[in-house]
């Protein structure tokens, strides 16, 4: 029930310019759930966290985190409840490891407040959990996209949120550094939303799946529930067989083609 | 360095910045056309707060009312343009940022030169700095909506580089317009010069400078959630457009302050916060106030150096600062060209 869920999305629709992009979405998220998100090119994605993280602004409908509108909070109070990982890194001019990782504690210090003894402690400890620790000195544009994916969980872990909302969190990496992401992710207890375009990993590690398309909501529920040959074909245009994984329970896909 | 743990290289720096502070304007006092010796200087400083001292009094008057306000500006100048480059690098996460790269100083000079040529000479040091800082915030307000709030390097470069060009169009039809003599004085001012540097003239400077460094080191950490990008500072939870529009204008307005009693010496703010940032491993919480005394030192010994590089005659700051800062500029774009 939306009384006790964490994240409560009503209704949210958003367009940019005249585009629509997000039409009457609704869903919510319990605390602890690892939620997945996934659909094609184009779906609205992206689009959907930002509106969750506050970077776009919907213009309708309204999202509730633990029943206060994230709208009506500061966005420094958001930042204490919501930890986000982006694909995309900057250079952070010359930043190091550690101070990448420092930056998670900005929404929980005032101006003028400096990093404390436990802070510093904590963030060496971040840092070997993600066992970059013979990296902490490193400037954080010469480490590799794996690496760079690995300070961001650091950074986040330190934001210390309720949620943490990650845009396709193993792009761009080997399937080794996918899954141990995802394990270390899985292994903090921490509510997730998480977008996917691996249909695989995300049967494999979310508790449920929603499942959107030109910016509607089309299913949501528990993985077997979603990850339907029916609902895969026609969504993404391509032949899809659904089994089980030969060693776990989840669904597995198999694309139908050959040449 | 290798052979150097970070702590200890972030040590040292950081005792050789002290030392620099506090030995820098002493010595540079007794650099100059008069011979004035260190020791000059000490009896002097000994004399001023009551104690017996046997300096001559032409010697006393140039340490205390030319030199040493001189060097005091000089400071006030290096520091401050240094600040406001490390500003403007972090929030628009460029590394190439520079107050007189980005058409602040020229818009500031414009400003200031408008002001002079219509009131004349004689008019007061708040409205040059007035119409200083208007010129200034016109310059970032029109680099700023011409490359976007979401930050492009090379659209604000150029973006800067129009500017610049179209303000200082304007400050040369200014000089063209006006009589010979003023324009002489008025050039010699653009290009950068701590001359006009007396006690009276120190004061708006020194408060500008003191109450950005304040402010922007209040802004410390918001500002370094901006180097991760904008969506990602967004999600750290900060405003970043209000954070990067305020940052702006103040910078611009320390660049306006300090245009406005010393002309437009280029190029300090790109290199002054790019040095720090080499020198400081893991401290970029420092980087504002490294700037700010390693800026402010590296201007007193360039004016010393104006001073002294001719015999009977002073260089404008502003073409020592040019030449340095363009050589230094040429080398951070071939590194960055070569690691990309």
């Amino acid at each position: 029930m939306p009384e006790q869920s964490l994240l409560n999305v009503e209704n949210v629709s958003w367009s940019a310019g005249d585009k629509s992009i997000l039409s009457d979405i609704s869903f919510h998220i319990n605390k602890g759930d690892f939620v997945g998100l996934i659909g094609p090119n184009g779906a609205g994605k992206s689009s959907l966290m930002r509106c969750l993280y506050r970077v776009n602004r919907p213009s309708s409908g309204c999202i509730h985190f633990n029943g206060q509108n994230i709208w009506q909070n500061s966005a420094k109070q958001n930042a204490q409840n919501i930890a986000v990982i982006l694909q995309d890194h900057t250079e952070q001019l010359g930043l190091t490891v550690s101070e990448v990782v420092a930056q998670g504690l900005t929404p929980h210090k005032h101006l003028f407040e400096w990093d404390s003894p436990e802070d510093q402690q904590k963030i060496k400890a971040l840092i070997e959990q993600v066992d970059l620790y013979e990296l902490r000195d490193a400037p954080f544009n010469q480490l590799s996209g794996g690496e760079k994916q690995r300070v961001m969980l650091a950074r986040a872990m330190l934001q210390n949120p309720k949620l943490l909302i990650m845009d396709e969190p193993t792009n761009h990496l080997d399937v080794h550094y996918q899954v141990e992401v995802l394990q270390k992710v899985k292994k903090l207890d921490m509510t997730v939303l998480a977008s996917f375009h691996d249909l695989n990993l995300a049967a494999a590690f979310c508790d449920s799946i929603l499942l959107i398309h030109h910016g509607k909501l089309l299913a949501f529920g528990k993985p077997e529930a979603v990850i339907t040959e029916q609902n895969l074909s026609e969504i993404f245009n391509t032949k899809v067989v659904i089994d089980r994984h030969p060693l776990y329970s989840h669904p597995r896909i198999t694309y139908a083609y050959h040449d | 360095m290798p052979t150097m743990t970070n702590s200890t290289q972030n040590r040292l720096v950081a005792v050789a910045g002290l030392l620099l502070l506090i030995f820098s304007p002493l010595l540079a006092v007794s650099f100059g056309a008069a011979d004035i010796s260190f020791n000059d200087v000490f009896l002097t400083i000994y004399g001023y707060f009551g104690g017996e001292s046997e300096v001559n009094a032409i010697k006393e008057r140039i340490v205390l009312e030319l030199r040493f306000p001189r060097v005091i500006l000089a400071f006030l100048a290096g520091a401050g343009l240094s600040l406001s480059g490390a500003v403007l690098q972090t929030v628009t996460r460029n590394p190439l940022a520079d107050p007189y790269l980005f058409g602040i100083s020229s818009g500031a000079s414009f400003g200031a030169v408008l002001v002079i040529a219509s009131v004349g000479t004689a008019s007061s040091m708040l409205s040059i700095t007035g119409g200083a800082f208007l010129g200034s915030a016109c310059s970032v307000l029109l680099v700023v909506s011409l490359a976007g709030m979401g930050v492009q390097i090379e659209r604000m470069l150029l973006a800067g580089v129009a500017v610049q060009f179209m303000f200082s169009s304007g400050t040369s039809l200014v000089l063209y317009l006006s009589d010979p003599q003023a324009a002489a004085s008025l050039l010699f001012w653009i290009l950068g010069s701590f001359t006009r540097a007396s006690w009276d003239n120190l004061l708006l400077p020194t408060l500008i400078t003191t109450v950005c460094l304040f402010i922007f080191m209040a802004f410390s950490r918001p500002l370094r959630a901006i180097l991760a990008g904008d969506e990602n500072a967004k999600a750290l939870g900060v405003e970043v457009y209000r954070l990067r529009i305020g940052m702006l204008l103040l910078s611009s307005l320390l660049t306006a302050t300090l245009v406005a009693s010393c002309g437009g010496i280029g190029f300090v703010g790109l290199m002054v916060p790019h040095i720090v940032r080499r020198l400081l491993v893991n401290q970029s919480r420092y980087t504002l106030i490294g700037s700010a005394i390693f800026g402010g030192v590296f201007m007193i010994w360039v004016d010393v150096l104006a001073r002294m590089i001719m015999e009977n005659s002073e260089l404008p700051v502003g073409v020592i600062t040019a030449a340095m800062g363009s050589l230094f500029f040429l080398l951070v774009l071939k590194n960055r060209s070569s690691a990309s």
